[in-house]
This record gives C-alpha cells, structure tokens and sequence, in this order.
C-alpha cells in the first residue's frame, strides 16, 4: 500500500500538502519483533465461539502484540468450552504454555471453563481469566479450595446456596438487555502492591473498560483471602473486586474487565504482556 | 487537534461481496495519513436496524468492542483502535437503527415542526450529521467513514444517498475510495472484471463517482486488466490498486 503510494494519491486528491516525511518507526519496530521471534509457545484460548475467531479478535490481537513485546510466537490453541470433560481434560490442556478463559455469558460451556481454571490452578500453568474467565476461576476456587459445593454465579443457578458470583446491585430491576450493562471506562485501584497485577502496569490506579453485570460477591472475599485467592485490584467507589490473584500460583490472576480492548500495537497491554512473559519456556 | 482549517471526508465503500476488508483498507490509509503527520479517526456505519452490536450473536457479527465512553460497537472499531494507538467513542460507530431512533424522537418532539418525515431529507441529514460531527469537534484533519454492507443493498441506499449529497456539498474536501473483488476463473484462467463493472455502475446509478478504486484479488493485476476497468467504468485513468497492495498492506500491517 505504501509502495502503491495510495496515501499521496488521496492527499493529492484532497488537496492536502505533502511535507511530512513518513513515520513508521515504531511500527517497523512492531514488525521486526513479531517476525523475528526467539520462542514459540502454546496458549489455549477456552471460549464456547471459538469456531469464529472473530468473536475474540481483541483477544487474539492482544496475544499477538504480547508476543511480539516478548519477541514470542503464540499459536493460540481455540479450545471450544464444550469439548473438554473431565475424562479429556487433562489431555487437552496439558500441552499448554498458559490459559486464557475468555469473556462470555449464560451457563453453555461453564463446565469446560471451571475445568480449565482447575487444570491451570493445580498444575501451576499461567491463567488469565476475562471477564467470566475470572468469575469461573472465582466458582472453581469456592467448589474444590473453599469446599462449598454447588457454588456458581447467580447467572448460571440462580438458587445456588453459595453465590460467590452475584448480579450487581445496580444492574437488579433492569429487565432490558440492550445497552445496560457496566460499559465503559472504570477506575480500578491496585491495593497490594505485591501483586503481579501491579508489577505488571506498575501504577496503583489504572483504568480499563468493562462489560458485565455480574460481580465478585464480597461477602465471600474473608474466606478466599484465607485460602489463597487475593482481590487486589477494587473500584475505588464501590469497592467491586475487579482482579483476583493467587499469589503462590506462578502466574493466575482474574480481570472482570476487559484488557483486550486497550491493547494496540504500539501500546501491548501490560496484563497480555506480563501473562505471555510468565508463559514462555525459560 | 486539528492542523487543517478544515476536515477532509475519506468515503470507503464495498462493492461485490462484504468481507472484502474495507476495514483493513480503512485502517491501513489511516495510518499512513497518521504517519504523515495528520490526525486522523475512522468512522463505522452499520446499515442494520440494531441500535448496537451489543445484543447480536458473536457467531454473526464478531466481538462486540467496548469504548472508553462505553459505547458497544462493531469489532472494526477495535482494529482502529489498534492501528491508530488512539481511542473511538460511540460517535466512531452508528448503525440505521441509531439513526432511526434520533430521527423518530425529534418526530415524537415536534422538532420537524409538522413536516412528513422521509428518508430524504431527514434520514440523509441525520446520516451526514453524525459524519461530521467527528469533524466538528476540531480534532481531526481527516475523518475515513467506512460504509458497511455491499453498494447495491437496500440498507445502504440513503447512506450512498448521504455521501452524494455531501459530495456535492464538501466538493474536494471529500472523496470516495471504492473498493470491489476481480475474481480468478481457474477454468479459463483469467482475472474478470465484470463483476467490477457492475458494482461502480450502480454506484454511478446512486449518483456517486469513485475517486480511487481499490481492486482485490488473489494475482497481480497487469495494466491490460486495468485499462479495461478503467476503460468501462471510469472516464480518466487513475490510480490503480491491485492485489499487491492489499498483499503488502496484509504482509506489512497483518496481526494489528
């Protein structure tokens, strides 16, 4: 396109001066990095639209920038939430450099997600939940850590006796689907500065977009604290948990929003860089 | 902020086929323009009754991208968002449906002062109010809009209609690059450019002449082919684009 010299046909066409030497730089930079990688490794993206990448195109993009900030090929492994059991699970995801669990709603594929979690927690393979992808890390943790069987979100089993997810206060009495969700820019506060959270942006306020309208119930947050999952990250004006972390974990962390959105080429997005940086082979 | 006295508009249309890329086409330009030393945004209209992408199935429509303001929008928006390293709002993202929704409560309001309301003028001047509202804002020396759907469709007529007019009311501080497919038949092993001739005809029939055409195949196209595009659609010979670029475009802007 640049040798085809398209943008000066269309500045020339719109009558616009031609002065400014191009610069690509930075880009070239991007480019140099992502074609020249020292490692390749294998992250599974668990999700139940993965027949159409283009449902997690953030996502992928995200993956692919963290790679080329660690000079790292990514093969995304598009593992359908669906296809894992518990008879094939180990199977499936054991291959894996690390875990994402992508955002999604409604109970379809929630058990091949809490699988997934499961399978990262215990076997120390870095995970990064989105979304969902921490509300199921949070479900597994209450089911096989904290022993409260049956726990779930409220989304999924609404009579659920242990709803360690629940529907925001806001959100309840909304009965549109259409736009009402949490959208948008949030404030989110780094409260331990321990964490790989904060290692990662390096900063204690950050903002990051959100989409949902269930959250980390904090009724539960004494007794995950007690057992090893830590809510570092808080809305400072609502206190919703936003990211949870298992310190002893090598790398697990859970972001209710969505750092997908905030990630471009020439700014990857700490959290894709930090979890990639934690995949590769050492 | 703004360098030019005034906004420049970059129309992109598809012709043939969706899924030709016009937003990697829209993007990369962008980002030349950007790399220039313009400021530059792109714009995404949706001709679907949705009011947003937020409530349609992934498996139709892709993601759904979220914006700082917390607009839900097309996944387009992110690729802009990735090549410019610069955020998009709700105005960036407008579908029929939002336009239908502003036009019908200014109805309901008495704005239109008792006048029947029609898709000409009161369509078409929502549409070109929400093109220009990026400009207006003084940010931005240039504004790409990127047309969704196919020339040709029902859905996209008053937006054809709108760039028209605004064609008609910016002169040259607006243009149209139109972007179409120039398909291998294997059987005879030739590119054909028919299904070109078609597409620029029927933007011709809504009124609107193509400044750039941006041809996309699977081999290089040779001057032969594009003098015989040239020849049946447009009255000067411009500038060609073929799959080299979209190639190079893909190799040296691919992943972002």
């Amino acid at each position: 396109m640049l040798e085809e010299k398209l943008d000066l046909t269309v500045l020339k066409k719109l009558g616009l001066p031609i002065n400014d030497e191009i610069d690509l730089s930075l880009w070239n930079d991007f480019l140099t990095r992502l074609k020249n990688p020292t490692q390749t490794i294998e992250i599974g993206l668990v999700g139940k639209y993965v027949e159409l990448h283009d449902a997690y195109k953030s996502i992928a993009e995200s993956i692919v920038h963290a790679g080329a900030e660690n000079s790292c090929k990514v093969n995304i492994n598009w593992i359908h939430s669906e296809d894992i059991s518990s008879s094939n699970y180990i199977e499936k995801l054991s291959n894996l450099n690390g875990i994402i669990v992508a955002p999604g709603f409604g109970h379809r594929g929630m058990k091949g997600k809490i699988l997934a979690a499961r399978f990262a927690r215990e076997n120390n393979v870095p995970y990064l939940g989105i979304c969902l992808g921490m509300q199921v890390a949070v479900i597994e943790f209450a089911r096989n850590v904290l022993n409260l069987e049956d726990a779930d979100s409220t989304e999924m089993s609404p009579k659920t006796p242990y709803p360690v997810i629940d529907l925001m206060e806001q959100q309840k009495g909304i009965t549109d689907y259409g736009g009402t969700m949490r959208l948008g820019s949030y404030e989110c506060r780094i409260i331990d500065t321990n964490s790989k959270v904060f290692k990662a942006y390096n900063k204690h306020t950050i903002h990051e977009r959100h989409r949902n309208r269930y959250e980390f119930n904090d009724s539960f947050r004494e007794k995950y604290i007690a057992a090893g999952m830590i809510p570092v990250g808080v809305n400072p004006e609502t206190d919703l948990v936003e990211i949870i972390e298992i310190p002893e974990h090598k790398w697990f962390v859970g972001v209710q929003f969505h750092p997908e959105y905030r990630s471009t080429v020439l700014n990857p997005h700490p959290v894709f860089v930090d979890f990639i940086k934690n995949s590769l082979v050492q | 902020m703004r360098k030019l006295s005034e906004t420049r508009y970059i129309f992109v249309t598809g012709g043939v086929t969706s899924s030709l890329g016009k937003g990697i086409l829209a993007s990369s330009l962008a980002k030349l323009l950007q790399s220039r030393g313009f400021n530059v945004t792109i714009q995404k209209l949706d001709p679907y009754i949705n009011i947003d992408p937020g409530t349609l199935n992934p498996y139709e429509h892709g993601e759904c991208f979220v914006t700082e303001d917390g607009a839900e929008t097309d996944l387009d928006l992110g690729h802009y968002e990735r090549f410019l390293n610069e955020a998009t709002s709700q105005a960036n993202n407008v579908t029929t449906g939002r336009i239908y929704q502003s036009v019908i409560s200014k109805e309901r309001k008495g704005d239109y002062l008792g006048k029947t309301v029609q898709i000409i003028p009161h369509i078409t001047d929502e549409i070109k109010r929400r093109i220009k509202i990026l400009g207006s804002k003084g940010n931005y020396d240039i504004v790409i809009t990127e047309i969704g759907g196919t020339v040709g469709d029902i859905e996209s007529l008053p937006y054809i209609e709108s760039v028209r007019q605004l064609k008609w009311e910016l002169g040259s501080k607006a243009m149209v690059i139109h972007l179409t497919l120039v398909p291998y038949l294997a059987a005879t092993g030739e590119l054909k450019t028919k299904p070109t001739q078609h597409s620029v005809k029927q933007l011709l029939e809504e009124g609107v002449q193509p400044d750039i055409l941006v041809l996309r195949t699977e081999y290089d196209i040779d001057l032969s082919v594009r003098e015989k595009v040239a020849f049946f659609v447009m009255w000067q010979l411009k500038l060609w684009y073929n799959r080299l670029m979209l190639h190079n475009l893909r190799g040296s802007l691919k992943n972002a």
